[in-house]
Parts: C-alpha cells; sequence; structure tokens
C-alpha cells in the first residue's frame, strides 16, 4: 500500500521483512557495549544518514540536523551501557534524536529566522517530494503542497509533529513509534489522528483533486 | 442522511487497522455520502504525500565528516554506564584541512497563509482526551530503558501555547 522507505534497512528472517534492525547491527551494538569503538564506528556508518534525515525532516534545516546527528552519536556513546535490549538500538537511537530535535524546536520556537528566498540558494539543501509528474503544472502544484504540509505541520505542538514524522514520513509502525517516544501505542494513534486532521482541515482545498 | 458518517473510522481505515466488516461499513457509507467519500480521499491523499516527503542527501563527503567529527567528539569520552570495559583507542581523526562543503541551511518558503478550513470532522471525530496528551498512565516497561534525562522539561511558558502538547508521557521513567 504505501511503499517503505527504501533507504531503510530490509532483511528476511523466516520470510518476514524485518526492517530497522539487522542481526548484524545487533552483534555490533553488542561488541560496542562491551567497548568495541570499531563497532561503534560501524554503527555511526550505518544510521548516520537515518538519523540525520529525521533531524532534517523534523528542523528542516541542514545546520540543526547536523548538530542534531553530531549529538545524538555522542550521547549514543555516552548512554549505550543503558540499552538494555540491544534488538531496540534503532529505537535508542531514534529516541535519542528525536528527543534532542523537539527540544531544538522549542528553542527555534518564536525566534523569527530570516529564511533566504529559495532561489538565492543554488544548491540549496531542502525536502524533496518524490514526484511522478512530469507538467511544470503540476510540479508547481507538488512543490506548493509540499511546503503548504510542511508548513501545517510545523504548527502542530512538537510531539505531535514528530509522531506524524515518524509513523507517516519515516513509515515506522506505531508500535516502533510508541517504543521511541516511550508512550502507549494508543497515544501514538491519538496524536497522530489529531495531527493528521488538524492538516486535512488546513489544507483541505489542496488536498481536494 | 442514510446512515452514519464514518469520518472517525477514516484514520484507522487509510492504516489498514479496521476489520473487514468496519472496513465495508465505511465503503458502503461513503458510496451514498460525498461529504465522508470527499474526507476519505484528502486523507489518502495526505498520507501518500506525506509518506513522499524525504530529506535531501547531503552527500557521502558530509556524511564522512560528520563520523570524523563525532571521532573526535567521542574521543576522551568514557562511556557512562560501561566506563570499565570501553576501550579508548586514538583517534586519527583531526585532519587540519576539512573542506566546508555543506551549503547553507534550508529554505522551505512558507507561501500559504490561509486555507479553507472546513468544520466538517471539528467535532465528532476526535478520541475522548481530543487535543491532550493521553492521560493514560503508562506503566509498561520501558524496552529501551533509557531515562530521558537529556531531555529536560522546558519551562511551562515556552510549552505550546495552546497547552496540547502536554509531556506527560515525556516524564515517566
Ligand atoms: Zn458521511
Amino acid at each position: 500500500m504505501f511503499a517503505q522507505k527504501s533507504k531503510r534497512f530490509v532483511t528476511l528472517i523466516d520470510g518476514r521483512d524485518i526492517i530497522g534492525m539487522t542481526e548484524e547491527t545487533t552483534a555490533l551494538v553488542l561488541l560496542f557495549q562491551k567497548g568495541d569503538r570499531k563497532a561503534f564506528t560501524k554503527l555511526v556508518k550505518i544510521f548516520r544518514q537515518r538519523v540525520y534525515g529525521l533531524a532534517f525532516k523534523m528542523l528542516k534545516n541542514h545546520i540543526d540536523a547536523d548538530e542534531v546527528a553530531q549529538e545524538t552519536f555522542v550521547r549514543v556513546y555516552k548512554r549505550i551501557g543503558q540499552l538494555k535490549s540491544p534488538v531496540h538500538f534503532d529505537s535508542f537511537i531514534y529516541r535519542i534524536a528525536s528527543n534532542y530535535a523537539i527540544d531544538l524546536i522549542r528553542k527555534r520556537k518564536g525566534r523569527i529566522v530570516a529564511m533566504p528566498e529559495e532561489s538565492e540558494l543554488p544548491g540549496s539543501v531542502q525536502l524533496t517530494l518524490a514526484t511522478k509528474v512530469t507538467s511544470p503544472e503540476k510540479v508547481l502544484e507538488n512543490k506548493q503542497l509540499l511546503q503548504a504540509i510542511v508548513k501545517a505541520a510545523e504548527e502542530l505542538p512538537p510531539r505531535q509533529q514528530t509522531t506524524l514524522i515518524l509513523h507517516d514520513i519515516e513509515g515506522l509502525s506505531k508500535e516502533e513509534v510508541a517504543r521511541i517516544m516511550n508512550c502507549p501505542e494508543a497515544t501514538v494513534r491519538s496524536n497522530l489522528h489529531i495531527a493528521r486532521n488538524k492538516l486535512k482541515k488546513k489544507l483541505a482545498k489542496l488536498l481536494t483533486s | 442522511m442514510m446512515d452514519r458518517h464514518t469520518s472517525h473510522l477514516h484514520n484507522d481505515y487509510v492504516d489498514g487497522l479496521l476489520s473487514e466488516k468496519q472496513a465495508s461499513e465505511v465503503d458502503n457509507h461513503a458510496d451514498s455520502c460525498e461529504k465522508c467519500r470527499e474526507d476519505l480521499n484528502q486523507l489518502r491523499n495526505l498520507k501518500d504525500r506525506l509518506a513522499a516527503i524525504d530529506a535531501p542527501d547531503p552527500g557521502l563527503e558530509y556524511f564522512e565528516r560528520l563520523s570524523e567529527k563525532v571521532a573526535e567528539r567521542t574521543h576522551s569520552i568514557t562511556n557512562e554506564s560501561n566506563s570499565k570495559s570501553v576501550n579508548i583507542k586514538p583517534v586519527s581523526a583531526s585532519q587540519a584541512v576539512l573542506k566546508t562543503l555543506i551549503r547553507v541551511a534550508a529554505a522551505i518558503t512558507l507561501l500559504f497563509g490561509s486555507f479553507y478550513a472546513s468544520d466538517f470532522l471539528s467535532g465528532n471525530n476526535q478520541s475522548p482526551n481530543s487535543d491532550n496528551w493521553a492521560v493514560l498512565e503508562y506503566n509498561i516497561p520501558d524496552p529501551i530503558a533509557l531515562p530521558d534525562s537529556e531531555h529536560q522539561q522546558p519551562p511551562p511558558s515556552a510549552v505550546d501555547e495552546e497547552s496540547i502538547d502536554k509531556e506527560d508521557s515525556d516524564t515517566e521513567n
């Protein structure tokens, strides 16, 4: 139905798709917990793109995403001993990253940052909307819709925003989101519905086609 | 209206969480109710759009540099709770010249001021606790067992004005 993001790791165990942790990653976590620094380096390499991606989706700019990514790995390094269940290393790292990103969102709130016009940034990095359409009108329409979605999502309270990003953008299950956000699945579901309904209400006209 | 609106089921419907019976209830109702049909379309559209959002790829050079920075920053750190077994080896990551390769912050141009806001759904399709974070007790052991100690609570004034984002679920543990 909704394609999982291809960048996430998929492995086959007993014919089931397990997205996230592989046996190999779990083994690295165990080595890292025993103090193997090389294992940590490998884990950084495996997760750096995902952590950066999540941070970017939450903060929408490279500088903050970079800060979150760096700080996340430093905290992972410091706290790996607290992780009781190595198979949940991905949730552990996502939690650290999203908590730090939420803190940054709160700090940034109310502080108006002058965003340069997109056209002034030749290689600007920004969120993209995968699109198959080709006509210039459709491209513009998609772009406007993306901007509208991003703006509306930014107005959500941080944890609703995070729930929406983890579930609907990152494609994580409610169970995973609940683990990351340390709350019951019912809370994830409820906040997800609230967040979507708010967006739907704001974007009703644009979403109708 | 022929029968009850099904908007309260639409989120679970698009997530594939409804029973067959409930799903066909939604389908049948949508056949005859334009409002619910439109709501379902919007929700599907929104979900598809969200799923298609991606972060930019800052490139391998950036990620290599990120790894180096992390190596530098963790070089002298002793793992807090596992200090006895952490074996820190010297890292030769401090190459002097690191190109500044990353372009400036992204701009998300926010063009849209106002949208038509339909009142549909505003009343009857939200869960009982509406905008509030669940007031549920959460006593299930945290599998990650990570104290959110780094996640300090902001002063009340720093929290969202609407106070609809109560951090109840952050503070357990
Ligand atoms: Zn209806």
